[in-house]
Parts: structure tokens; sequence; C-alpha cells
């Protein structure tokens, strides 16, 4: 699993970083259980301050994407169904407005739209009710 | 004391030029400061103060809790300082730079040394005249770490370093780091380094220390505001956070630290036609930030945020 | 650690130290007769009488000692290592002290060679025809002693700060003609005396001028 970071991007090294591994864990790249790289060596081969990455791996920790075991690392966490059934469906509801919203501005038609939602779900790890 | 450096109303003159003017600087221990600033911003002459290489007119400097105007020679031991150019004799050999820096030190970590030695290639016996400058740097940087410092100065270390060296001095950087307990100030142009090393940085702007934050903390907070006008745009009557105002066609441009509502109620008081907020990386908020007219710009510094490190990975 | 700085002091002296044994031993050489090529071959010169020796160890002690001064204070500013040097955890008293007695050793020591050597060669009986008496080599020590001074006040020249290097220069040659004057004002009189008190005194002026720079200004 290969990890970027680009100091000259607009956003901070450790909402890049976080993202990658959401995104990675989201699409199945990362799958649960499996050992994420120490903050050291993580750290020095992305040439970045360890204190980042360390910070990374906390707030990751705290949204339940990681979870950290005392002296062996950060292991990606198993998918828990935190939220409440309605809860969940507020938060998606707020997503869908503001994606919709951008599509609509990019003046596509609804059912572009959703061949294109559907053919890129394929790409993601979806969880089974 | 917290900070391994801390300084109260640092002052120096050149002439009638203020070059430091009443510097309050605090490095928090264990951090990593990036120390930035335009060229004759007083960066250099700010680290000369903190290592007593230059008197300062007025104000008093403290590294690792002591005062530097008083700072006991065995207390040298404990900091290592990377001036610039990184200086060494250069009719030595390696081998001889090292056995005569050595002699300095009660503790010395020849092993840390070999390593970093023999990592970059660096020939014992060869003559330190014939040594590239990303050499030079990565033995200067070898010398500082092997008496296992607690804080370290570095003035402009990859300065004149190309692309790749500079990388290289980078990642010897960070396995300093990685040792915990150790603090670093390092001053430095480069800002996508200073981005991926530091903790928190600060900005000094003609001998004024006006950003000191968390390094993303500035970052998320410098804000291009676009205001796009169908005519000539009216002059910006300011506002909290206003670096700088500047006319680009029909539209007025703003840089802002800390755009929120009330800034956003400023403009749009205008009428604008657009108001586009922008996010800048870190080099473009450094340059718009210290290239304005200098008399006006917000000091703009915030506290530590706590940041939680997973101890048991830090030892992995 | 001050074993290891006087060590790296000798290293970096010992080229300049050589040069000025070699002129030395020319102008010893000539002294004792040899042809030495720049020198005029005068036969039958007598040891410590005729002022040759003592002119020409002066004009070759002088620019060892003025070489010796700023090769251990320029030198340092030019490749920048008094910021490397001076935060060793080493007192800056202590460091100034160990140049300046590596320094003025060496100076003193390669100076003192020729007049011993040639003193010696004189003393023995068979090299020339005159009587000697070591008390002939009295002027020769005093040039020993004086040019000392040209030393210290070379190196203090190197470390004095100020952005004009002309500054320095005119320090120097202001203190050497005033040197210069002074010493011909005392050959001759009565209180001639004094001219072995001076040097030292003068040195020791010196070096605490060495000291409070060191203290006082700003290496950057």
């Amino acid at each position: 699993m290969e990890f970027s970071v680009d100091p000259s991007s607009r956003l901070p090294i450790y909402r890049q970083l976080g993202e990658q591994i959401r995104e990675a864990v989201a699409r199945g790249r990362l799958r649960p259980g499996e050992q994420l790289p120490s903050v050291r060596d993580l750290s020095r081969t992305l040439v970045v301050n360890p204190n980042t990455i360390a910070r990374v791996y906390t707030e990751l920790e705290r949204e339940g994407v990681l979870h950290t075991r005392q002296g062996l690392g950060a292991f990606v966490a198993e998918p828990k169904a935190e939220l409440t059934k309605r809860a969940r469906k507020e938060r998606l509801e707020e997503l869908l407005d503001r994606f919709l919203t951008e599509a609509v501005y990019l003046g596509l038609s609804a059912e572009e739209v959703v061949a294109a939602v559907a053919e890129r779900a394929g790409q993601f790890q979806w969880s089974h009710v | 004391m917290s900070d391994a450096i801390f300084t109260q109303r640092l002052t120096k003159y050149y002439g009638r030029r203020a070059v430091v003017d009443s510097l309050d600087l605090r490095v928090p221990q264990g951090s990593v400061y990036g120390f930035l600033g335009r060229n004759g911003a007083g960066k250099s002459t700010t680290i000369k103060m903190l290592t007593g290489m230059v008197r300062p007119d007025s104000g008093k400097a403290f590294v690792l809790g002591e005062d530097v105007a008083g700072l006991a020679p065995a207390a040298r031991a404990r900091i290592a300082y990377l001036a610039e150019g990184h200086p060494l004799y250069r009719w030595m050999t390696v081998g001889e730079m090292a056995r005569f820096a050595r002699a300095f030190y009660p503790t010395w970590n020849d092993q840390l040394l070999e390593q970093i030695l023999d990592h970059f290639a660096l020939p014992r016996r060869g003559k330190i005249r014939r040594l590239s400058n990303g050499q030079r740097a990565q033995l200067s940087l070898a010398l500082a770490v092997a008496p296992d410092p607690e804080l370290l100065i570095l003035d402009d270390p990859t300065l004149g370093l190309d692309t790749v060296v500079r990388r290289e001095f980078l990642e010897s950087l960070i396995q300093v780091i990685q040792r915990r307990g150790r603090t670093i100030l390092f001053s430095s142009h480069i800002l996508g380094d200073v981005e991926r090393v530091a903790d928190r940085i600060g900005i000094l702007v003609d001998g004024v220390l006006r950003v000191d934050c968390p390094t993303d903390a500035f970052k998320e907070s410098v804000r291009k505001i676009v205001l796009q006008f169908g005519r000539t745009p009216p002059a910006f009557p300011g506002c909290r956070g206003l670096v700088s105002s500047r006319q680009a066609g029909a539209n007025l441009e703003l840089i802002v630290v800390g755009y929120g509502d009330e800034q956003r109620q400023a403009c749009e008081a205008l009428e604008p036609r657009a108001i586009d907020v922008i996010e800048l990386n870190l080099e473009d908020a450094f340059i718009e930030y210290t290239r304005g007219p200098r008399r006006s710009l917000p000091i703009f510094a915030t506290e530590n945020r706590d940041v939680e490190s997973l101890g048991a990975q830090g030892a992995a | 650690m001050l074993k290891a700085l006087a060590l790296k002091e000798l290293r970096e002296l010992a080229p300049i130290a050589a040069l000025g044994l070699l002129a030395y031993a020319w102008i010893v050489g000539h002294g004792m007769g040899y042809r030495v090529p720049f020198l005029n071959a005068r036969p039958e010169q007598t040891p410590f009488v005729s002022a040759d020796f003592v002119i020409y160890l002066t004009f070759a002690a002088i620019p060892l000692a003025l070489a010796l001064g700023s090769r251990q204070s320029v030198a340092e500013s030019l490749a920048g290592t008094w910021n490397w040097l001076l935060h060793r955890p080493l007192a800056r008293t202590r460091v100034f002290a160990v140049k300046l007695l590596v320094g003025g050793g060496v100076y003193a020591l390669c100076t003192a060679l020729p007049i011993v050597w040639y003193a010696a060669w004189a003393a023995a009986p068979g090299n020339h025809a005159s009587p000697f008496f070591w008390s002939m080599t009295a002027d020769a020590w005093l040039a020993w002693l004086t040019i000392g001074t040209a030393y210290v006040a070379s190196f203090l020249c190197g470390i004095w700060p100020g952005r004009w290097f002309g500054t320095r220069i005119l320090a120097l040659a202001g203190a050497g003609t005033m040197a210069f004057f002074f010493a011909m004002a005392f050959y001759q009189s009565p209180m001639w005396p004094i001219r072995w008190i001076v040097p030292p005194l003068i040195i020791a002026g010196l070096a605490s001028s060495v000291f409070c720079v060191a203290r006082s200004r700003d290496f950057s």
C-alpha cells in the first residue's frame, strides 16, 4: 500500500494522509485486520515528521477507521455500525445533497449521474446488511 | 521550563535598522520549529543570538532554561548548532574532523556517527575540501548529532543543496527527530521541507515575528478571497485579519487570515458579483503573507494543539 | 580538549613555520659564509658584531610573525569556522589562550632556533677568526622579543571587528611605525635597558585586548 504526500497541495499533510487511508479502507485496498506501517517507518518513507503520522493514526482511531494495539501498531478496524440507521441515513442525505448540487451545476442529466454512481460504486467495498 | 528556547523582546540593530525587533519566540520542548522569513528578515541574526555568537542590543534569550548571555560552556554540549554554510576545517579529512570534534565532548555516540557516515558513503580519509556541498551538510549534521544533544539549532541547513541532496538531508533529519524529547529549530526557505518536518512555524517579517502557530493551522487559515465586480472595484475598507488587498482588473483580491462571518460580511458589503474563497498551499500562503505592505500585517499566533502520539508506534 | 585544539593550531601553522625556518636557515647559512642566493656574499663576517644577521633576522621574523597571527585569526573568519569553534563546550577565553600560546610559542621557538644555532656555531672553536661572547647575541634576542609584538598585533587585527579591512591594516601599520620609531629612539640612548621591558608590556597589553575583543565582539 503506497501513500504519498504533496506539500505543495492546499491540504495539510495530515489531512492528505488521512483521506488516503480512509479511501484505501473504503475501497478495500486495506482490509480489516491488516497492519499499517509503523509511525517510524512511514515517517521515514514519506519524509514527514513522525508527529504528523501519529496524529493521523490517532484521529483515524477516534473515527473508528483504525485501532491500535499496544506495542504492536495500528490495524484497520472492523467496520462497526456505530451510528444508528437513522443517523447514517441523515448523514448520507447530507452528502448526497452536496454531491447532487455540484453535479447539477456540471450540467449533467440525472441518468448520467446515476449511471456514473453505479459504475464507481463497483470499485468500492460495501458492507452487506 | 517547558520551552527549549525562549526569548524576551530580543532586539538587534544594525545601524538604525532593527534587524530583530522585540522578538518573543517560544519553542516548546520536543517540537520541531520551522523558522521562516525572507532574506534579510532576521532569521540568521536571531539564531546567532540564540547561540551567543551575536549579542543583542536589548532583550534576553534563554536556551534549555539558561540565559544565553551567561551560558556555561558545559551547557553547549547539550546544544547542537549547525551554522550557515556548514563550516568545517577544509584541510582536515573526515576522520580527523570527527576525532577533533569528539575531543570536546564527554558523551559521544560513535555508532550513530559511523552509521550516518557509512550511509552517505563519506570516506574517512577524504579531505573535506573535496566533499560536495551535500556531503559537507551530512557530515555537519552527523557531527552535531553524535554528542546526543537535547536541542538542535540549524541555520538554513539546506541552502545551496540540490533537490536530491536536500531530500537526503531531510531524511537524516527525520531520523534525528525520531528520538523523542529532542527539540529542533531550523530556518529554511524551502516551504515544502518545512511543512513535512515542522510541528510549528514562525514567520519573521522585517525582524518581527508575525506568525507563530502549528504548521497546518497557518495553511488552513490563510485564504485568498476574490471579489468579482462588473466595474472598477472599490477600495476595501479593511477587516480583521486582512493581510493585503490588491486590485486585479475587475477583481479585488484579498488575502485574509481567519476568514469567517465577520470578514464575509465586510466583503458582501461591497456588493460584488461573486465571492470566491480559495485555499492556499503553504508556499503561496507564505508568499502572500510576506510580500504585502509590511506595516499592517496582522499578528497571528495560536497555542499548541494537543497532539497525542501513539507511544507504542513511536517505539516500534 | 585543549590538547586537541593545540594540535589543530599546530598543524595549521606548520607550513608557515616551515617556510620561516627555511628563511632562517638561509640567513644562518649566509652568516656561516656559504654562498646563499639573494643575500650579498660577504667574506670574513664577524658573527654578531656586524649588523647583518640581526637585520636579516628581522626581515624574516616580521612576515613570519604576521603570517602566524593572521593564520590563526583571519583564516577562521574566511572559513566561517569561528561559529563552529566558539560553540564547542569550551570557555572562549581558553580558546583564545590556547591559540595565542601555540602561535606565540611557534614564533618564539622558530625564531630562537637561528640565533642559538648561529651562536653555537660562533662559539665553537675553529669556525671563525674573532672572539665570541654569548652576550653579543643580545641584539638578536631583543629583535626576537620585539617582533613578538607583531605576532600578537597581527592576531588582534585579525579578530578586530569592522567591515572595512583597511581599518585593521591601518592599525597594524600605525603600531608598526610607532614601534620602529621607539626602537630607533632608544637604541643609542642611556635608557636602553628599558628596551627589554617595553616589548613584554606591549605583548601583555595586546594580549589582553585580544581577550577583550573576543569577549565583546559579534561573531557573525
